[in-house]
């Protein structure tokens, strides 16, 4: 029972702290954004499974976080609001080809990894750049200029 | 090949910017999550604070001590607990609570049962169970004197523990908050 209340808490408390930590954890994750993402699972494993790491323990954890898990999908999939506070929603960073400070502060996104998307696109200037937009994956899309 | 069971038209239901690019930005929102965010950060200093001074154990905050009323029998214990997380209860005994050369305590079974005291040490000479807990005996030649319970408590909650020396009839009764 100790081991399930303890996933279910893990599981909601690493929610929440990913998802206030920045929004690019699973996205374009960078080597110290790595750090972060095992550094967190490493501890939440070992307030989860405590003293008892049998084999019955660690699957009932582990079946504990796939229910929770598939609960939070199914939530967001019925309620677009609820979508909207596990994963945010999709910001436009540079719009007509100028940088959207307010959204670039409250995302922690540096031009520096708008231009790397821009890069990964084939586009050699940030000037090329009409709008960019991150998405509630994590992931940068980039819409060239028509010119 | 099996025919589509469900099929929806596709709808253009995503919200434009500037009526080009279907994107479904809602900054509204996105205003009021950032507030939310600055508001967890604040919450997580605090925590953080609060833990440092030992609000959820093993701090400054979270040690203290008690002594009977006539002073033979003192504690300095950890009023907050972490769930497995092993600390110390120390005991002092006063000159007078050494007779015949040895001392009686008595310990309720909570401290051994609730608070998990794995050890004592030094290690009493005799054990008499009864009374709802445990007296043990310990040879002693001289003040000051002390002996350690090494606790872990296994599970969380709030704990209730007394103390005697039955020959002096000197008690101390403590509580004790484990966290999970």
């Amino acid at each position: 029972m100790a081991t399930i209340v303890h996933a279910v808490l893990g599981y909601l408390f690493l929610l929440l702290t990913v998802r206030v930590l920045s929004r690019r954890p699973g996205g374009q994750l960078t080597l110290y954004e790595y750090v972060i993402v095992f550094l967190l699972g490493g501890i939440i494993i070992l307030a989860t499974v405590g003293q008892d790491r049998s084999v019955v323990n660690c699957a009932t954890a582990i079946l504990a976080v796939a229910l929770m898990h598939w609960g939070v999908s199914w939530l967001k999939s019925h309620y677009p609001r609820f979508g909207a506070i596990v994963d945010g929603t999709p910001l436009v960073l540079i719009e007509n080809g100028v940088w959207r400070t307010e959204a670039m502060e409250g995302t922690r996104v540096d031009p520096e990894d708008v231009m790397a998307a821009a890069r990964s696109k084939g586009i050699r200037s940030i000037f090329a750049v009409k709008y960019a937009i991150l998405e509630r994956t994590g992931g940068i899309s980039i819409i060239k200029s028509d010119s | 090949m099996a025919p589509v069971e469900f099929q929806s038209p596709v709808i253009d239901s995503v919200p434009k910017v500037n009526h080009e690019i279907a994107v479904g930005e809602d900054l509204e929102f996105q205003r009021k999550w950032w507030a939310f965010e600055r508001l967890v950060w604040v919450f997580f200093g605090l925590v953080l604070l609060l833990t440092l001074l030992g609000v959820f154990g093993r701090g400054w905050l979270a040690k203290t001590q008690k002594s009977s009323a006539d002073g033979e029998l003192s504690l300095k214990y950890d009023r907050i607990q972490r769930t497995g997380t092993p600390s110390d209860l120390t005991i002092e005994f006063g000159a007078d609570a050494i007779r015949n050369d040895e001392i009686n305590l008595y310990v309720s079974e909570s401290l051994i049962s609730k608070l998990g005291a794995l050890r004592i040490s030094p290690q009493p000479e005799k054990s008499i169970l009864g009374d709802g807990g445990v007296t043990y005996t310990f040879p002693a030649h001289g003040y000051p004197a002390s002996v350690v319970f090494s606790l872990q408590p296994s599970g969380p909650g709030s704990f209730t523990f007394r103390t005697s020396l039955p020959a002096r009839g000197s008690s101390v009764q403590a509580k004790v908050v484990v966290v999970p």
